[in-house]
């Protein structure tokens, strides 16, 4: 159900369900675009989460999911109403994403098509695939050596066998642990259902390990000054998206991106019922 | 038309009440183009505006248009923005960007656009014409509407003067007005350069051809786009998410016109060709 007005928002930010992220620090390149997946605690077992390998289709019942805790909202719709973030020492900006889903063990020293633990697993949220991001994110440092990657996907018409446009893959900026890599799609293509194989242009020196994550956008916090919080709604502004619906089995995380190569800091999104 | 009431309306729709259908957009944009990185005939000019159209991304590219033509939501390259359902309007309600150079982002609504003309040519060269059978479809009253040449491959070293003679907004014909084309910093591919208007012109309904006044010396590609701005959003750090809020900001809160072809031009700080993420929040009323 919507919010009906201005009351029923400022009640929601009341309501103090929340969901906590504490980000600890990572290492990689300035400025770039981050998967904090590991780079948040496991509440549950106060362990880094595990580098994923077969394919997995994530939802809230995940213990890695940052909206783990949070009661079931259903029929109702949940909604993020607001965000408190601080960071140590960075500035930057979170992007709080559904991760949907995601595999690992690929190669980053291998030029052949690689189909390890691939496809990835089917989606069970936005399954048409419109808005859905390919990322690539890197586990353990590839090397260091500058190739481009594609991969083989089926884009939101269901249209199977469409080719990403080459990005970047290695080199010193684009190798780290914790880099998240975006491919662009084909043209006409505005989203991906599953990818089916990665492929290396040349080998980059050191295998790694890298995976596909599935994700969509929901909202972005702008962190604009250094060893400061950060309060943001649609209010008072820095919270981007609106006031963005979840589904009741989103498996909400966060990418990030820092001025720092250390990444450390928190973010709890309030969360409220329509 | 119905303007968003207050703050309690937008809240509601934001959150799919009345209607409101809330619509968020996010998107990639590596620094690469078809899958090759940008490079010296296409690198991004210091406080000169980058094209953002053929730059690859998370919903595909565009292309060099070839004849003149007006683009919509559905051309590849447009962010892929639904229209609005039933009688409603569209409404953006904030657009955010970081960039990995520092910059101003202009979001434009692309109205026309025509490429294939030549940077060596001294003939007069047809954009719509004087009689044009392809028009404005969006923001047809041109007030506000400006233009831009483009280049979709790299032009000549010599610096010239390109002369455009267009239709203001109050419909006058063969207006004309000038800027420099070709030379350093004015030639580079996925460039654009807004052709100032003449004195006491509020806008642009029609361009009906450019002339090069001499050679560039190299043919290249260029082409010529109308654009209706939209917004500025302005990323003065690296990495560091700009945002402009609409219900907290001015100019309040912009109407995007059925089938708009959303697109983005940079005026990039640096030579630094931008990789950027972005967003745009929207609801319907």
């Amino acid at each position: 159900m919507a919010l009906s007005n201005y009351s029923a928002f400022y009640n929601a930010l009341q309501e103090q369900n929340s969901v906590n992220a504490i980000i600890t620090g990572g290492t990689g390149a300035n400025t770039r675009l981050h998967d904090l997946y590991r780079g948040i605690i496991d509440p549950t077992t106060g362990a880094i989460p595990a580098i994923p390998s077969t394919a997995v289709a994530l939802s809230k019942s995940n213990t890695t999911a940052l909206n783990y805790y949070l009661p079931n909202y259903s029929p109702e719709l949940p909604y993020i109403v607001g965000a408190r973030s601080s960071t140590q020492g960075v500035i930057g900006y979170y992007l709080v994403i559904d991760r949907l889903s995601h595999q690992g063990g690929l190669d980053g020293n291998s030029a052949l098509t690689q189909t390890t633990n691939l496809p990835t697993a089917a989606l069970t949220r936005f399954t048409s695939g419109v808005g859905v991001m390919i990322g690539l994110t890197i586990y353990t440092a590839v090397g260091t050596a500058g190739s481009t990657v594609t991969a083989s996907y089926t884009n939101q018409a269901g249209t199977s066998g469409r080719t990403t446009v080459a990005q970047v893959f290695g080199t010193s900026a684009n190798n780290t642990t914790g880099r998240m890599l975006i491919l662009p799609l084909a043209a006409g293509d505005t989203g991906a259902r599953s990818v089916e194989s990665v492929t290396l242009a040349l080998a980059t020196g050191a295998s790694g390990n890298f995976g596909v994550t599935l994700f969509k956008i929901l909202g972005a916090i702008a962190l604009d000054t250094t060893n400061n919080s950060f309060t943001n709604d649609m209010i008072t502004g820095g919270l981007l998206g609106g006031i963005p619906e979840l589904q009741d089995t989103s498996h909400i995380s966060l990418l990030g991106a820092f001025s720092n190569t250390t990444s450390s800091g928190n973010a709890t999104l309030l969360i409220a019922e329509g | 038309m119905a303007a968003i009431t207050d703050l309690s309306d937008l809240i509601n729709r934001f959150t799919g009440g009345n209607s409101g259908t809330p619509e968020n957009i996010f998107v990639y944009k590596a620094p690469r183009i078809n899958g090759t990185a940008v490079g010296a005939t296409n690198a991004a000019v210091a406080g000169k505006y980058v094209s953002l159209w053929q730059y690859d991304g998370t919903h595909g590219n565009g292309s060099a248009p070839g004849a003149v033509a007006v683009p919509t939501n559905s051309t590849n390259g447009a962010l892929p923005i639904t229209n609005p359902g039933g009688s409603r309007e569209k409404w953006l309600t904030q657009v955010s960007g970081a960039s990995s150079a520092a910059g101003v982002l202009l979001l434009y609504d692309r109205l026309l656009h025509i490429s294939g003309l030549s940077g060596t040519s001294t003939a007069d060269q047809t954009v719509q014409g004087a009689s044009p059978s392809v028009v404005l479809t969006r923001n047809t009253g041109g007030v506000g509407n400006i233009v831009f040449y483009e280049v979709y491959t790299q032009i000549g070293a010599t610096a010239t003067t390109i002369t455009m003679t267009y239709t203001n907004s109050a419909g006058t014909g063969s207006r004309t007005s000038t800027q420099t084309i070709g030379g350093t910093g004015f030639r580079n591919a996925q460039s654009g350069y807004i052709i100032p208007l003449a004195a006491g012109d509020k806008g642009v309904q029609a361009v009906e051809k450019v002339k090069l006044t001499a050679t560039t010396g190299t043919a290249g590609d260029f082409g010529i786009t109308i654009a209706k701005p939209i917004a500025y959003i302005p990323i003065g750090t690296v990495g560091v998410m700009g945002f402009r809020d609409f219900s907290t900001g001015l100019p309040g809160i912009p109407k995007i016109d059925t089938d708009a072809c959303l697109a983005f031009l940079f005026l990039s700080n640096s030579t630094t060709a931008p990789e950027l993420t972005y967003g745009l929040s929207f609801v319907e009323k």
